[in-house]
């Protein structure tokens, strides 16, 4: 439904007088004929056909008002209808009782003239009311009686005999008549003064054409003021302006009740096609008889009118007869908003089925795909926030803008020892969990403030532990509010890892000083290489940018090469290396380096990167190169030292031969001559000659002894040891074995541990067995039955060897002077010998880095103790 | 073929009259024959026409030692065989080991007591001259 509208209409309607081209000439014709009508005709038809007209629009008001009120519930024109019926009713007995009408005839004098008072004051007291209603929502219910009441009173009051009379046929109007019509006029002025209220109620149009109908009546009164006949011209002219405003109130209810509710009517249709959603109108077969813009671009089809809704607007997935729509169509079901899949295309609707009678339903279509896409977004979004938050390792908080925490994760509710629903009653600055009790407000603060947060809090723990956790915070912006989120992790562990990094790169710097160490390694796959602090330290310039270029220039160019090719073959193959070169510093100062380096390699043996320390031992070097000096020095002393010594001891070698050699021929010679003497003249000497005899010989045999004991002494002393294991035992039996042999008769019980071993020289431990047995056997010898016995004990990780007699033994004191050479304890009468056996056997032990002590009790025999431990090399 | 002679090579007259003195207790019949030094032994022994059925030589000798007159005498084939006891003062190991390799046959040492020397020359004439003589009571 188009509504052209011309430009100049337009105008028209803008300033408010929407008047119908037509109608004015239409209207200013009825009036022509009629004023014609009245001026040369007869007044009475004049007049009836005023009144007539009068009394069609007032029916008709009251009409429009009566039944258009259940559709535009407008209590001002259903009030107006209500009053206007009565008004019509007076206006047709006015009519009706016009003299020379011949109609109606009463005793009541000029009974016109008082309805036409009754009609006027009925009709201002109707626009006051209904003027006065227009704000109410509901029409007062006394007001319709009260209508009819006032009707009816009116009807009684004129009808009185002591009603005032209202026309004099002398004079013409009555005072009362003229009082009356001021007093209808005020009434009028009244309801034209109330006009404002309707402002806003009515369409102003509608207010300005009843605010002209009422002018209009109320000028229309002034000529019923002045007539003298009912015929004259004053009378006529009020009837004809009374007219005018009849016209001006039958247009304003056309205006409200008819042209207004056809363009919303007109207005709604647009909706209808301006709708989003399809929307058609089916009839019970579920064809389409109506399609909206929507619905015919959606439909497939050119023309969906006569189509099937179903094949247009339900999933085709569905058969008809199973579609639940067309069911409800069928069945002529309103719905509200069925939800349907269509599978073949993914989409979702909801659709709405609305009963309009016999003409069928209104079917729409609404396409929720997007709206179930957002939803089921939504939903995955949330679950997915939700699985974040549970399982997330990390404690999480979310802060609202009310400074209070809107949610928290598990690990939240362990970390600070609240549940959830106990947190979400608390804000950041109600709990104090860190060491410093606003740590966690302050960091929240910060992030309100600045949009962000980086900080480590320290969460001392029950067990007296504490958990450092890093806080990162950011602001959250939602289209409603403004969220502040806290991740805590727990970064305990990294701290610490990072704490003894730290301590160890300090160590590593300080033993780097202390071992004048630096160190370098280079990053293979970038290319970045890194020096310790040493390495600034040897190079002698703290400012040093680490290069390789700046650390071979350092080097002289005759060792640069050579160093550079160790590196670069490390580099290419992995090995290791180690150099030792000179380098310059940046103070000029020559330093000796050591260089060693490896490479570490990936799985296929490349390598990836390599270190390399530099050691200066510039001043190892110099102790070195000292020592080696000394060495040397020590050396010579020692070779010297040692050829004088050879010397002395090759000069003692041909000492102690010549002592053997000639000085046993001296002896011989007078023990031999003695014994020649005693035995050649021996008959021819007396007795005591014969026995200084005696005496020489044996005094020269001793000496020969002593000698031997001498000579046996000195090669003990310079003799080389040579070592190996010897069966001590078996040489104990051999050597008891030879002394048994020597003196058959005496009684000695010999015990020997068996397999007592010892690393030692074969042939000084015989000596050393032959003396320290031979010695136990002489010491024996006054006892009845001699008891030696040989046997070992560990002591102390060394063995100690027991030689054991129960010979006449010896007082303690003497302990300490047994060993020395030709010390004797006892009287050459006593006991044979030269004082030379224990000396001697002293000597091996001392030779072997063993050491030898006795114990003893005069009478009670002795203990020899001796070990033969070697001699610790160096 | 050998005579009957005993050559003492020995340059301390002490020791080659007690040498003589106990050759003789033993009663052998051989002839004696004295040599004072080493240079004089060797001449005697290479020259002499029938060797000498025992040589006792002493080691320390002027003018030529008793290695050196071992070493000659069993270089020469006239004089390779005849037995020769090296009696000498010295114990010296390597004087012991030294006579040995040079050939000798037997190394004794001069006692000091003449009683022991008297032994022992009976035990080495005894065994080289077969003597029946006793062997002494102690090496």
């Amino acid at each position: 439904m188009q509504d052209q509208v011309t430009p100049r209409a337009l105008d028209r309607r803008k300033r408010g007088l929407h008047i119908p081209d037509e109608g004015v000439w239409v209207g200013l014709g009825v009036l022509a004929f009629l004023a014609w009508l009245s001026v040369t005709q007869a007044h009475v038809l004049f007049h009836s056909f005023a009144e007539v007209i009068g009394a069609t629009v007032a029916f008709l008001v009251s009409a429009i008002g009566w039944h258009t009120y259940p559709l535009t519930r407008n209590v001002f024109f259903l009030a107006l209808g209500s009053g206007f019926f009565w008004v019509g009713v007076l206006t047709l007995l006015h009519a009706l009782c016009f003299p020379g009408a011949g109609i109606v005839e009463t005793d009541v004098p000029y009974l016109d003239i008082r309805l036409w008072l009754a009609l006027r004051f009925f009709e201002a007291v109707v626009l006051v009311t209904a003027i006065r209603c227009s704000g109410r929502s509901h029409v007062p219910p006394y007001m319709h009686v009260g209508f009819a009441v006032l009707f009816l009173g009116l009807l009684a009051l004129i009808s009185q005999p002591w009603f005032p009379e209202v026309f004099d046929p002398e004079t013409g109007l009555t005072s009362f008549k003229v009082t009356s019509e001021y007093l209808i006029i005020a009434v009028f002025m009244l309801a034209l003064a109330s006009m404002g209220r309707l402002q806003g109620r009515v369409d102003g149009v509608v207010t300005r054409r009843l605010s002209l109908a009422i002018g209009f009546m109320i000028l229309s009164e002034f000529p019923f003021t002045l007539y003298r006949t009912v015929a004259d011209m004053q009378s006529v002219l009020g009837h004809v302006v009374n007219l005018v405003s009849y016209w001006f109130l039958l247009t304003a209810a056309v205006h409200t009740t008819l042209k207004q509710p056809l363009r919303v009517l007109s207005a709604d249709a647009h909706i209808y096609e301006a709708f989003p959603d399809a929307t058609v109108v089916v009839d019970r077969e579920g064809k389409v008889r109506q399609a909206n813009g929507a619905a015919r671009r959606e439909a497939t089809v050119d023309n969906c009118l006569g189509e099937s809704c179903h094949a247009l607007f339900h999933p085709l997935a569905l058969a008809e007869q199973d579609c639940p729509v067309c069911q409800h169509i069928r069945n002529v079901q309103q719905v509200r908003m069925l939800e349907l899949e269509d599978i073949d295309t993914g989409r979702w609707y909801h659709i709405s089925l609305l009963a309009i009678g016999d003409a069928g339903m209104i079917h729409v279509r609404r396409d929720v795909s997007e709206l179930k896409r957002a939803e089921c977004a939504l939903r995955e979004s949330e679950l997915r926030y939700r699985a974040l938050m549970t399982h997330a390792t990390d404690a999480i908080l979310v802060v609202g803008e009310g400074q209070k925490f809107v949610d928290a994760n598990h690990e939240a509710e362990q970390l600070f020892g609240y549940s959830r629903s106990e947190l979400l009653h608390l804000g950041p600055a109600d709990i104090h969990p860190c060491d410093k009790a606003d740590a966690l407000a302050h960091a929240f603060n910060h992030l309100r403030l600045h949009g962000s947060v980086l900080r480590e809090l320290r969460f001392p723990l029950r067990d007296g532990s504490v958990k450092v956790k890093e806080l990162a915070g950011a602001r959250v912006e939602l289209p409603t509010n403004v969220l502040f989120v806290g991740i805590f992790r727990d970064v305990t562990a990294r701290r610490a890892a990072e704490d003894a990094l730290r301590e160890n790169e300090a160590l590593l710097r300080q033993a780097e000083e202390i071992a004048r160490m630096g160190s370098w390694d280079r990053n293979l796959v970038t290319g970045e290489l890194r020096w310790s602090e040493g390495m600034y330290r040897i190079l002698g310039d703290s400012a040093a940018k680490p290069s390789m270029q700046h650390l071979l220039e350092a080097i002289p160019e005759c060792e640069r090469n050579e160093v550079e090719a160790f590196i670069t073959r490390a580099m290419d193959t992995g090995q290791e290396f180690r150099i030792d070169h000179r380098l310059h510093d940046a103070h000029g100062r020559e330093r000796s380096i050591r260089m060693l380096g490896c490479a570490q390699c990936d799985e296929f043996g490349r390598p990836l990167r390599v270190f390399g320390t530099l050691m200066d031992i510039t001043e190892a070097q110099r102790i070195a190169q000292e020592l080696k000096l000394y060495r040397e020095d020590l050396e010579r002393l020692v070779t010297d030292r040692t050829a004088k010594l050879l010397q002395a001891v090759h000069e003692l070698e041909s000492f102690s031969y010549t002592v053997s050699h000639d000085l046993n021929a001296p002896l011989r010679a007078i023990n031999g001559f003695s014994c020649a003497l005693l035995d050649d003249c021996g008959e021819h000497l007396p007795a005591e000659g014969r026995e200084y005899l005696e005496r020489m010989i044996s005094a020269t045999n001793r000496m020969g002894q002593l000698i031997d004991g001498l000579l046996m002494l000195s090669r003990v002393i310079r003799r080389d040891l040579q070592l190996q294991t010897c069966d001590l035992s078996a040489v104990a039996r051999e050597v008891f074995a030879q002394l048994r042999a020597g003196s058959g008769d005496r009684c000695v019980h010999f015990t020997v541990e068996a397999g007592i071993t010892a690393e030692a020289d074969p042939s000084l431990v015989r000596l050393l067995l032959e003396n320290l047995i031979g010695n136990a056997w002489k010491f024996t010898r006054e006892r009845d039955c001699a008891a030696i016995e040989f046997t070992s004990h560990q002591d102390g990780g060394a063995t100690v060897y027991l030689m054991r007699d129960n010979g006449i033994g010896f007082e303690m004191q003497y302990a300490e002077t047994l060993f020395r050479p030709f010390h004797r304890l006892h009287g050459w009468d006593e006991y044979e010998g030269m004082g030379i056996g224990l000396a001697t056997v002293q000597r091996i032990v001392s030779q072997h880095g063993g050491r030898i002590w006795a114990e003893s009790r005069p009478g009670d025999g002795a203990v020899f103790y001796f070990t033969l431990s070697p001699r610790l090399v160096g | 073929m050998p005579t009957n002679t005993v050559l003492l090579v020995e340059d301390n007259p002490d020791d080659e009259q007690l040498i003589l003195r106990a050759l003789k207790q033993t009663g052998i019949t051989e002839t004696i024959e004295v040599t004072r030094n080493g240079r004089e032994a060797v001449d005697y022994l290479l020259g002499v026409a029938a060797p000498p059925r025992l040589v006792l030589l002493d080691l320390k000798l002027p003018k030529m030692g008793g290695l050196e007159v071992l070493q000659a005498l069993r270089l020469d084939n006239k004089t390779r065989m005849i037995p020769v006891v090296v009696f000498t003062s010295s114990i010296e190991k390597t004087d012991v080991l030294t006579s040995y390799d040079l050939g000798a046959n037997s190394y004794i040492r001069k006692p000091v007591d003449y009683r022991q020397l008297t032994d022992v020359v009976k035990l080495i004439v005894s065994y080289w001259l077969q003597t029946n003589v006793s062997p002494p009571q102690e090496w």
